[in-house]
């Protein structure tokens, strides 16, 4: 079975029913999105139960999926799926569904076009996340465009439209010079394929001058869409103006394909100038982590800012992506899963108050908890969540997006140096100290989400305008359910996941030393490292070798010892015998 | 290593969790009887468990070799990538023994006496949901054998935290303390992951007994060459203890989180969470010995913190503030003792502490039910014919905690300041000692003087107290009367467990936890020959410090007297300083929460608003449609304007053809 086409083609096949369902049937609208949604999930599960987590490449490349579409290009029709695009694809599928019971309560207006805007944003994001022909990425790339700036335009505040044309003109005029360089790319091949294989031949073979010049082209098309500062101010204004509905796709769904677009295409086809950027992405991601972060600090309009808040938690992908390692890259990968559940579950949440007391500002609201307890339950639990407490979803990503920072050796100013946990000098500065600034969103992040939960949730009731407030109903909490669960289920047992991730990350990083001249001259300098340090191992076995048995044998007969300082900072304890 | 697989951690682990999830759940339909006898009944099953473990430990052979006997239980794989592998995996030896022993334990009895002290309050089950949550977060902690796990236990317990000191949340001031818990934590919490990570670049594994092999198999080129980041990660990892265990300088919210049900203050604030920085430091002391800086640095933050928070203790008038100043004081005994390489002075100190402070918290506790909610000790005085039981178990708290001869503190205060005289030689500087000692003696002399004072202003002289604390004034019920006499008990008693070794009797602590603290006692006793009669004097020295401070306190508040007041005012600047905490919370609100405000402000304002969206995003708009204008102008229609623009293009086309600049 074509599963892969079925996945992505399912919700356009529902979008285009539902322009035969006349526009007054808001129940038929709502039962076309979601059964659609759901198919397109459905459709996924065989592909997740058949997937071969030991296979790097591309699996679930059917013949049918790889047809010619125009031949006069060479352009193909080919998709296919490996552990890089798999979660990325399957949670797109469970958030589509999300987002179509999110469109029961917050949409009461124009059903058909959130309805039809949806599934083709779905197939859109779907399409891109599975294509295997540049073009084809194109063309499911722009075609996100237009739902998009519909979703967000059509329902929210008076300013919505300006958001949505600055939404669209921006990412739109960034993806421009990415088009530019999949000509540049296909006409560089022979004009005769924008096949990936072909298409990273290509690329590969190219000088180092010219690979960064493409490699930025692709980078600021995916920079927009995650967004990384400076490229991100369509987003909290964008957030702020459109309907709940509209935040849960712009903020879960869409930024997806930003974080694909660079694992697929922009790290591996340009080795080179990935190595010569990884520094400078490494500061800025730090950067734009510890910017968003504080701007969310003070705002008073609360969707802005879990708008900026995803601009820090976002800084994470390209942070995880740049340090070019296991731990990082997988990081990334579950980063991107858990900002889309987190974040969307926190635009929902936020979503339930705006549409029921129609005020953004968090001084409006204030000791929700008594009267909602069930909500408190879901608040607090989606907002630690996202916080990062350990055993939930979020922590997965920040500690090993962190994690893999810390020891990245690709950040390091000092080319040659060498790599993760293999070398006695340990950790490069310049990484650590990256992972350290990023690591302030830990603090930071706690400063404005614990804020937020006082000022909506905590403290006395205010007003009388909350006298008669009910829980949370079910057409509220139920797209919250699928979110909490993902929470617990990634949080405990990333295994799962991240084991499908694992052959094909490390198939990335090792067609990166394959293909990159400073990454072989890094292997080769990493193995003689390697050799000092199983040197060191094997005269250090020795028992007179460890530091506890010298200090004994220091302190009984006082000659072993010296010619060596065993001990870090022992110089200002040469006094004793 | 000797590590035998055991069925019984899991349910350690599991029960307190079961009982958290049932209450939690279903708590609010029950009677609160029945939610109340969840929780207990869970902890106690915890305990029993734990008891059964520490059995079965002590059977196992081998306990005596370096490398430690243990039990292990492997539950499921949780985080897998690549070299970073931190399992759901669970780890029981004696250090581990002991803590679950003293969280189930002292847990038993905190949960009994709050059936009690919280039977009034409307969200009794979600109270208990927590509190089982608490222990199953510490638990976690202690049995994790990974540092990946230690860190959830860690994070854990400073969100239940959260939730305990914000759990009357209609109050925005507590709720503000709660806040304030957790931000502190996550400044250390960010410290000691950065340690973790750097351990992990070192090391190349999280996993503790992996750490261990890999620091007493480090040869010494490899030291050298880790020397800097080794330091780096340990001082990262302290770093971290201070925020979990208050200590100097993340020390600002323990005093805080008194807002929170006083139960609550005894067990996590007390008796267990706050101690998870002792437990770190112990867990991986074989970390520390390599890293002498740092441990100098322990020393002298855990006695500086020891000091400050004895004289901030000495001048507050809320019960609670004074036993948390006095928490503070405590760890910072205990770090001390980590911190000159004694990590079995530490444990004990930590065992005695956690019964004599979880036993004058839930005194307090029962004062404070008594008097409906007073927390002024200047409202209070002379309650104790009212209250005999609270008063009484409160002295011998305060005597254990004072070092009074033969109690636990006694024991374990005696062998810290041991640790600080015989051990100087490890900290790298011999000179720090001479300065360390005295200082140390000065911080026990501080602390039996604010436990008298406390205990002299509460129990004896004239009662102060107002018409309505005065109404309801009854000794409180036997449920929470009966866990007070236990921990009275344990802290007469429990120093006995720790005899010290030059009396010639056996020492059971020290004995059992030898092979944890193995790295550091070799390293300790390669150093140092036997225990001299210089030790005679360091007891008499100690004792001496705490009589003296207890004597003080009864010349100055034992008699009523007007000798403290005119004290305060011979030196109001001096006072005033004390008093108001060294405006250290003044300090940080002014430096970090301002700071934090102001460049949050600037950010969005001026670099977000105006730079990058007004100035660069809407000024590339404005040159598009400018440059629109501009082009829209030229396709005017007007037909000679085209040719002749198409000329001139066309002669600069032809002129860089005919420099050879674009072949076309």
């Amino acid at each position: 079975m074509p599963w892969l086409t079925l996945i992505v083609l399912s919700p356009l096949a529902g979008a285009l029913l539902l322009a035969f369902v006349p526009s007054e049937h808001k129940e038929a609208h709502r039962m076309v999105g979601g059964f659609f949604a759901l198919l397109s999930l459905l459709f996924f599960l065989p592909v997740a139960a058949g997937f071969d987590p030991s296979q790097a490449g591309m699996q679930f490349t059917s013949a049918a999926e790889n047809v010619a579409w125009i031949p006069s290009l060479g352009a193909r029709y080919h998709l296919g799926i490996d552990g890089l695009s798999l979660w990325l694809v399957g949670l797109t599928t469970v958030l589509g569904v999300v987002a179509a019971m999110a469109g029961v309560n917050s949409i009461q207006t124009a059903s058909r076009t959130y309805y039809a805007g949806l599934l083709t944003l779905l197939t859109a994001v779907l399409g891109a996340l599975c294509s295997l022909d540049l073009l084809l990425f194109a063309l499911f790339w722009e075609l996100m465009l237009l739902p998009l700036a519909l979703l967000v335009g059509t329902w929210g505040d008076r300013q919505r439209v300006a958001a949505a044309t600055k939404l669209f003109v921006v990412t739109l005029v960034c993806s421009m010079p990415m088009m530019a360089a999949i000509f540049y790319l296909w006409v560089k091949g022979g004009s005769t394929s924008f096949d990936l294989a072909d298409i990273a031949a290509t690329a590969q073979g190219l000088p180092v001058g010219v690979q960064q010049a493409l490699f930025l082209a692709f980078c600021l098309a995916f920079f927009v869409k995650l967004p990384i500062p400076p490229l991100h101010t369509w987003l909290p204004e964008a957030h702020a103006q459109t309907s709940t509905a509209g935040s849960f796709v712009l903020g879960a769904i869409v930024f997806q394909a930003g974080t694909y677009g660079l694992i697929r295409f922009a790290i591996p086809l340009f080795p080179d100038a990935v190595y010569w950027a990884a520094p400078a992405i490494g500061i800025l991601s730090a950067f734009a982590i510890v910017y968003g972060a504080l701007i969310a600090v003070t705002q008073r309009d609360m969707k802005k800012m879990i708008a900026f808040s995803s601009v820090s938690h976002l800084g994470f992908i390209t942070l995880g992506l740049f340090a070019i390692n296991q731990v990082g890259m997988t990081g990334a990968l579950v980063q991107s899963l858990a900002h889309s559940v987190t974040a969307g579950a926190l635009f929902l949440l936020a979503g339930v108050l705006i549409d029921r007391y129609e005020s953004r500002s968090v001084d409006d609201y204030g000791g929700l908890a008594a009267k909602m307890p069930v909500f408190a339950v879901l608040f607090v639990f989606l907002i630690m969540a996202y916080a990062g407490v350990p055993g939930l979803i979020g922590f997965v990503g920040e500690f090993l997006v962190l994690a893999g920072a810390a020891g990245s050796w690709a950040f390091s100013l000092t080319p040659g140096n060498v790599h993760f946990g293999s070398l006695p000098t340990g950790p490069d500065t310049t990484a650590l100290v990256i992972a350290f600034v990023a690591g302030l969103r830990v603090v930071v992040g706690a400063i404005y989400l614990l804020g937020l939960t006082k000022r909506l949730m905590l403290g006395s009731v205010t007003g009388s305008r909350f006298s008669k407030t009910t829980d949370v109903t079910w057409a509220e909490a139920a797209p919250l359910i699928p979110l909490v669960f993902l929470s617990l289920w990634v949080g405990l047992q990333p295994g799962f996941f991240t084991s499908r991730m694992d052959a094909s990350v490390k198939g990335l990083l090792s067609g990166l030393v394959e293909n990159s001249t400073l990454a072989k001259e890094t292997a080769a300098n990493m193995a003689a490292q390697q050799e000092t340090v199983a040197n060191w191992n094997r005269d250090g076995r020795s028992p007179e070798a460890w530091p506890l048995q010298r200090k004994q044998a220091a302190a009984n007969g006082g000659a072993a010892a010296e010619g060596h300082t065993a001990q870090p900072g022992a110089a200002n304890q040469g006094g004793h015998p | 290593m000797n590590t035998v697989a055991t069925g019984l951690l899991a349910p350690l682990l599991l029960l307190p969790l079961a009982g958290a999830v049932l209450n939690g759940a279903v708590g609010r339909f029950l009677p609160k009887s029945l939610s109340a006898a969840i929780g207990i009944l869970s902890i106690g099953a915890a305990f029993v468990v734990a008891l059964l473990a520490t059995l079965q430990l002590h059977g196992l052979p081998g306990a005596e070799a370096y490398g430690a006997a243990a039990l292990t239980q492997d539950l499921a794989e949780w985080i897998n990538v690549g070299p970073l592998v931190a399992s759901w995996a669970l780890h029981f030896d004696a250090v581990t023994a002991i803590m679950s022993l003293v969280i189930t334990g002292v847990g038993l009895l905190i949960h009994l006496y709050s059936a009690g002290y919280m039977h009034d309050d409307e969200g009794l089950a979600k109270y208990f949901a927590y509190l089982n949550l608490f222990v199953a977060a510490m638990l976690s902690l202690v049995l994790a054998d990974n540092l990946v796990l230690l860190f959830l236990g860690w994070e854990g317990v400073g969100l239940v935290s959260w939730l305990l000191i914000g759990f009357w949340y209609k109050d925005a001031e507590k709720v503000d303390a709660a806040n304030k818990a957790f931000i502190a934590n996550r400044v250390g919490d960010l410290a000691l992951m950065l340690g973790v990570f750097l351990l992990f670049g070192l090391a190349g594994t999280v996993h503790i007994g992996g750490l261990r092999d890999w620091a007493s198999h480090m040869s010494p080129e490899q030291l050298t060459a880790a020397g800097t980041l080794l330091t780096a990660s340990t001082l990262l990892l302290f770093i971290g203890c201070t925020g979990k265990s208050a200590q100097i300088p993340l020390y600002v919210w323990l005093p805080d989180a008194m807002a929170g049900p006083t139960p609550v203050s005894a067990l996590i604030h007390a008796a267990t969470m706050v101690t998870a920085g002792i437990y770190l430091m112990v867990r991986l002391n074989f970390l520390f010995i390599l890293t002498p800086f740092t441990l100098s640095v322990v020393a002298v933050i855990g006695l500086l913190t020891a000091l400050m928070a004895g004289a901030i203790g000495l001048v507050q008038n809320d019960i609670k503030k004074v036993l948390a100043y006095s928490t503070i004081s405590q760890l910072g005994f205990m770090f001390l003792a980590a911190g000159v390489a004694a990590p079995a002075a530490a444990m004990f100190h930590l065992v005695t502490h956690a019964f004599f402070k979880a036993l004058l918290f839930l005194g307090s506790g029962s004062v404070i039910h008594a008097l409906s909610g007073e927390q002024d000790i200047r409202r209070m005085g002379g309650l104790g014919q009212v209250l005999p039981s609270t008063s009484k178990t409160f002295l011998i708290g305060c005597l254990a905690i004072a070092g009074f001869p033969l109690t636990a503190g006694f024991f374990s205060k005696d062998e810290i300041l041991w640790g600080v005289l015989n051990n100087q030689q490890v900290l790298g500087s011999p000179g720090l000692s001479a300065v360390l000692f005295p200082l140390a003696l000065f911080a026990a002399f501080l602390t039996a003087l604010y436990m008298f004072r406390l205990y002299f202003t509460v129990f004896a002289g004239e009662q102060r107290l107002t018409d309505e604390a005065k109404s309801h004034l009854h000794e409180s019920p036997a449920i929470m009367t009966g866990p007070l006499w236990v921990l009275a008990i344990l802290s007469l008693v429990a120093g006995f467990a720790g005899l010290p070794h030059f009396t010639g009797l056996h020492n059971h602590f020290h004995h059992f936890i030898a092979p944890v603290i193995a790295p550091t006692e070799a390293l300790v006793r390669s150093v140092y020959g036997p225990e001299s009669g210089a030790i005679w004097g360091c007891v008499g020295a100690g004792t001496a410090a705490g009589l003296s401070g207890m004597g003080l306190a009864f010349v100055l508040w034992g008699r009523g007297g007007e000798t403290p007041a005119r004290l305060a005012a011979a030196w109001p600047r001096l006072h005033a300083l004390v008093l108001n905490k060294f405006y250290i919370d003044e300090l940080y609100a002014l430096t970090f929460g301002k700071a934090l405000q102001v460049k949050s402000r600037v950010y969005d304002l001026f670099v977000d608003n105006l730079v990058i969206d007004t100035v660069a995003v809407g000024g590339a708009g404005w040159l598009s449609t400018f440059s629109g204008q501009l082009i829209g102008r030229l396709q005017n229609g007007n037909l000679q304007r085209y040719i002749t623009i198409a000329f001139i293009g066309l002669a600069f086309v032809l002129f860089l053809i005919a420099r050879g600049g674009v072949t076309p």
